[in-house]
């Protein structure tokens, strides 16, 4: 047997935690050690991960790393890791964005320090599990418990109205994700199994598949989140300390767009395409709904949280248009949103730190005072708006060409959002980095208001990654490829036996028409 | 087969357990100065000696006092949980109650004569000895609730509880009458028979279902399922904390194992009507107890809600009437004891630690005060909610599966809505725990070690965290309990 490289990193921060947990000592000294324990077992797992990137097959198609472990025979529930070029960046975003959080967290959190870094240690577990899993019922439980971290990271180190925001985010993720418990069991009822490998080619009843993939849908989109029930989202920003809000953008978020590819698309291919239509137009709703929402915000992090949520939804639109192109884009998209967006609410928790206030009108004409932030904040917002050399450029144009190539007019409108998404953003960078210095930004002196080193170091390595993969992006598709052309693989078929059913003709050349059109471009 | 001198082999745990409970009366008796002391070490020494005798027992040998007494699988693995639990309940009460101002030695006799009436009740197969059982353990119930005769909600929920158990016997009895006049027979097996014989002739069989229902009616009554569940708030908030853990654990275990019992082997062909009844039941106590908790603010008000909640799910996998559903239900049971009594035990630790918990708003500002045993209460909470990744979860979606099994679809959805809403509050718990700041400055806590309570609860927590890894071994135990007492 191999190196069990996945389960040493699922289980790497639970025994983080063990260890913080029988930390003794002053205070002072308590949570002096807890930082550095913590931050030595994230920054190991980070290096374990690109380890794994290392010894990662590239042309694969199959899983990698396969680990299995019997468990709960009731269910068929064994646990079984493993990984393919889908999940392998996810795990290195994860891994990458912890010590981050940590850093980020070093000197803004003063009280119960400990349990809060064993919050993020059990998260980062959770979360890793549940990107590595292969079964349904241990994919749930992974999935599951990564709210109650996330529920005592803001009730207990959110801003005022943490309570709110805290019970808002559980209860709506809960009520989506008890559907997808009912549908797993059903899934094994009647199939007898749980694993995602084995399940791929199961003969659905048409009905039935429609409803199990409605119960894992809602699951999935109540966590991207969907309109309407988006609104757990930005409450749970704006509550959430700075460390939570990243690794809620950056990782929590990605979650359901992960199951939906994992679990939608390949178990239930039928029922998929019978929805994608009626997703793809929630999804236009939602983004350019939600970047008009974001366009009138006060709230500075709340504008970040609307447009992160407008991302997401490019992601699952690109999921849905079930072309090659769209799919990848979609898994662009979301390393991009992971990075952009967790730099983007970086950003706002070092000026939060300062001046104590999310209102976009106290601030004002920081970049005489903070010159070094602003470059790194413009970087990351115009990485946002889709600006071309950006990460978030890849991702978004991907997403609009593969959508293109079903839905013409969606596309079109969605490509709306991304004009949107840049008018809010360089209009919040107007508000908040040029013209005069506003009153609060004046009244702190120069000298203690740029930004220190670990904040300008963690800023820049999410602006480099994003400017490095947005100039040279093969690594990514060339990782992501091999599951595309496996999940086309199961669509191509079904789709050529709908036109077939159709005999439309015309179709089929209008796309050939589109692609060469793309080619020559 | 009838000797004159029954075979009492596989009674002989429950011998020994007399036997013992007269000894404590007597050294309770003669030494009055410290009766109390060596009666508090003996009991919980006892009832382990009784375990140990349970466990010697030869398998093979199920049948005694003419066949209306009977140990096979079921009786012994649910007699093994119900004795380690009170042996749990024996040692919390033996350190706490010193400072709830009960020293008085007839709590560890009562408590013993419960778990006599228990252990018996697991085991009978005749309506005589399952009445006389019930009787027992309520009897000594009544008595411990109302032990404390200068704290007045005592007195109150001693009456209440008398009256609403009185009530409920009352309705047990009329019910086993009609069982009696139909079949003549006092033992379930030969009542079983009969109903079936009258099923298989097509004759009037309006006055065996009128006795089932009265029976249900009155299970339902001392298991604290909706709508019979009104007493148990107020008897959970007016007992002392030792005796609420009792009440609100293992006797509901055991009313649990003798009512499976009885629906099995007694009146498995009437199954179309009980089994819409207990789901009724089962959907009700979902409702009402979640309703009912949501605007609780005292613990055990609380926690007599959320029990009736509880009993909710465990009577929907009762109500399917498969392997997997009784099996799911026992496991969940199981579950439920554990997670619970470490509750009660966390309480009783901070009790002892001179703090009162009444309210939530107690509970403010715990987390700092003592941080191991907030995380405990924690885990009890979150696995009682049944969120994953702790073992509750395991339990809930077993019944989930054994309702969906049968095909359920809408019940299972109201199921697991509730479990969203009970959720609500089992965070608001948490929340008062761990969120809400300090509002009352606590005086210096009392100097008590309890190193006993912090043992168990750790080893509670541990049982809980270890179930997470091996499943496998509580579900097939459950697993071939249920099989067992099926075929």
């Amino acid at each position: 047997m191999h190196f069990p490289i996945l389960s040493i990193l699922i289980l790497l921060p639970i025994f983080g935690v063990l260890v913080l947990s029988i930390i003794r000592g002053q205070d002072e000294i308590v949570s002096r050690n807890a930082k550095n324990v913590a931050l030595l077992i994230t920054t190991i797992n980070f290096i374990l991960s690109l380890y794994l990137l290392y010894q990662f097959e590239y042309h694969y198609p199959g899983m990698q790393f396969e680990e299995i472990y019997p468990w709960i025979s009731t269910f068929e529930a064994n646990i079984h890791f493993g990984i393919d070029g889908l999940s392998v960046y996810f795990i290195v975003l994860t891994n990458l964005l912890m010590p981050i959080c940590i850093v980020a967290s070093w000197k803004q959190i003063k009280n119960r320090i400990r349990p809060y870094l064993m919050c993020f240690l059990f998260l980062q577990s959770m979360v890793l599990g549940t990107f590595c899993s292969l079964n349904l019922i241990l994919f749930y439980i992974c999935f599951e418990a990564t709210l109650i971290p996330m529920f005592f990271i803001i009730g207990i180190w959110g801003a005022e109205d943490r309570i709110y925001a805290s019970f808002k985010l559980f209860l709506y993720t809960l009520f989506g994700s008890v559907f997808m418990l009912l549908a797993i069991l059903k899934v094994f009822i009647e199939t007898g199994e749980t694993d995602f490998l084995l399940l791929q080619n199961y003969d659905w009843n048409l009905n039935l598949e429609r409803l199990l993939f409605l119960g894992f849908f809602i699951a999935f989109s109540i966590k991207i989140p969907m309109w309407p029930v988006h609104t757990w989202l930005p409450t749970a920003h704006t509550q959430a300390p700075t460390a939570g809000s990243v690794i809620l953008a950056g990782v929590l978020l990605k979650l359901g767009a992960y199951g939906m590819i994992r679990i939608c698309l390949p178990l239930f291919p039928n029922a998929s395409m019978f929805f994608s239509e009626h997703i793809v137009i929630l999804s236009l709703i939602a983004i350019l709904y939600t970047s008009t929402v974001a366009l009138v915000q006060k709230d500075m992090k709340k504008l970040i949280a609307y447009s992160s949520v407008a991302h997401m939804w490019f992601v699952t639109l690109g999921i849905f248009s079930f072309t090659p192109q769209g799919l990848s884009g979609a898994v662009v998209q979301m390393l991009s949103h992971g990075i952009i967006s967790a730099g983007l609410f970086l950003c706002i928790g070092i000026l939060y730190d300062r001046f104590h206030t999310r209102k976009i009108k106290h601030y004002g004409g920081l970049f005489k005072s903070m010159p070094q932030f602003s470059i790194l904040f413009l970087t990351l917002l115009l990485g946002s708006a889709g600006l071309p050399g950006t990460l978030g450029f890849l991702g978004e144009i991907t997403v609009i060409i593969g959508t293109f190539r079903r839905f013409p007019n969606v596309a079109f409108l969605s490509a709306m959002g991304m004009i949107l998404s840049a008018s809010y953003g360089l209009w919040l960078y107007r508000r908040l980095c040029l013209g005069t210095e506003s009153e609060a930004v004046a009244k702190i002196a120069s000298s203690r208001i740029e930004v220190t080193k670990s904040e300008r170091f963690n800023l820049s390595v999410l602006v480099i990654i994003s400017v490095f993969f947005g100039v040279y992006a093969q690594p990514l598709f060339g990782i992501i490829n091999p599951f595309v052309k496996k999940i086309e693989g199961i669509f191509k078929p079904r789709f050529m036996k709908q036109f077939e059913n159709q005999n439309s003709v015309s179709i089929v050349s209008e796309q050939k028409d589109v692609k060469s059109v793309i080619n020559n471009s | 087969m009838l000797s004159t001198i029954p075979d009492f082999l596989p009674a002989t745990a429950e011998i020994f357990m007399l036997f013992s409970i007269l000894l404590l009366m007597l050294i309770g008796v003669c030494k009055l100065n410290k009766s109390l002391d060596i009666l508090d070490y003996l009991a919980p020494c006892l009832t382990l000696c009784t375990l140990g005798v349970l466990l010697l027992l030869p398998q093979n040998h199920i049948y005694t006092f003419s066949g209306s007494y009977i140990n096979d699988q079921f009786a012994f693995v649910s007699k093994i949980l119900l004795l380690l639990a009170n042996v749990i309940i024996l040692v919390l009460s033996k350190s706490v109650h010193k400072y709830e101002n009960l020293k008085i030695f007839e709590i560890p006799v009562l408590i013993l004569f419960a778990t006599l009436g228990m252990m018996m009740m697991i085991s009978s197969t005749d309506i005589i000895i399952a009445f006389i059982s019930l009787e027992l353990t309520s009897l000594s119930l009544y008595i411990l609730t109302a032990i404390d005769r200068n704290f007045k909600p005592a007195s109150e929920a001693g009456i209440k509880y008398f009256i609403y158990g009185a009530l409920s016997t009352t309705f047990f009895l009329f019910g086993l009458s009609f069982l009696y006049g139909i079949t003549g027979s006092t033992h379930f097996d030969h009542i079983s028979n009969d109903l079936s014989a009258l099923l298989l002739n097509k004759e009037d069989t309006t006055l065996a279902i009128m006795g089932i229902i009265f029976i249900t009616v009155s299970f339902m009554f001392k298991l604290g399922a909706a709508p019979f569940h009104y007493w148990l708030p107020d008897v959970y908030q007016g007992t002392k904390l030792t005796i609420t853990t009792l009440i609100a654990t293992t006797p509901k275990f055991a009313i649990f194992a003798l009512y499976v019992r009885f629906l099995t082997q007694v009146v498995p062909d009437f199954s179309y009507i009980w089994k819409p009844l207990v789901l009724t039941f089962a959907i009700l106590s979902l409702l009402l107890g979640t309703l009912g908790a949501l605007q609780q603010k005292n613990i055990k008000r609380f926690l007599a809600y959320s029990g009736t909640m509880n009993i909710g799910f465990v009577l929907l996998g009762v109500a399917q009437f498969t392997t997997a559903g009784i099996a799911a239900s026992g496991f969940y049971m199981f579950m439920y004891l554990l997670t619970l009594i470490g509750i009660f035990a966390s309480l009783m630790y901070m009790k002892k630690k001179g703090f009162n918990i009444q309210t939530f708003d107690d509970l403010k500002g715990m987390s700092e005060q003592c941080p191991v045993l907030s995380f405990a209460f924690c885990i009890g909470i979150i696995s009682l909610a049944g969120l994953p990744p702790l073992p509750g979860f395991i339990a809930k979606a077993y019944v989930l599966y054994a309702l969906l099994l049968e095909e359920h679809y809408l019940v299972a959805i109201l199921g697991v809505v509730s479990t969203v809403v009970a959720t609500a509050y089992y965070l608001n718990l948490l929340k008062s725990l761990l969120i809400d700041a300090v509002q009352t400055v606590y005086t210096q806590a009392a100097k008590q070690t309890g190193y006993t309570i912090k043992l168990i609860i750790m080893s509670l927590i541990s049982t809980v965290l270890l179930i997470v890894f091996t499943p496998n071994v509580w579900m097939k135990i459950a697993n071939i309990t249920a099989i067992d007492l099926l075929h």
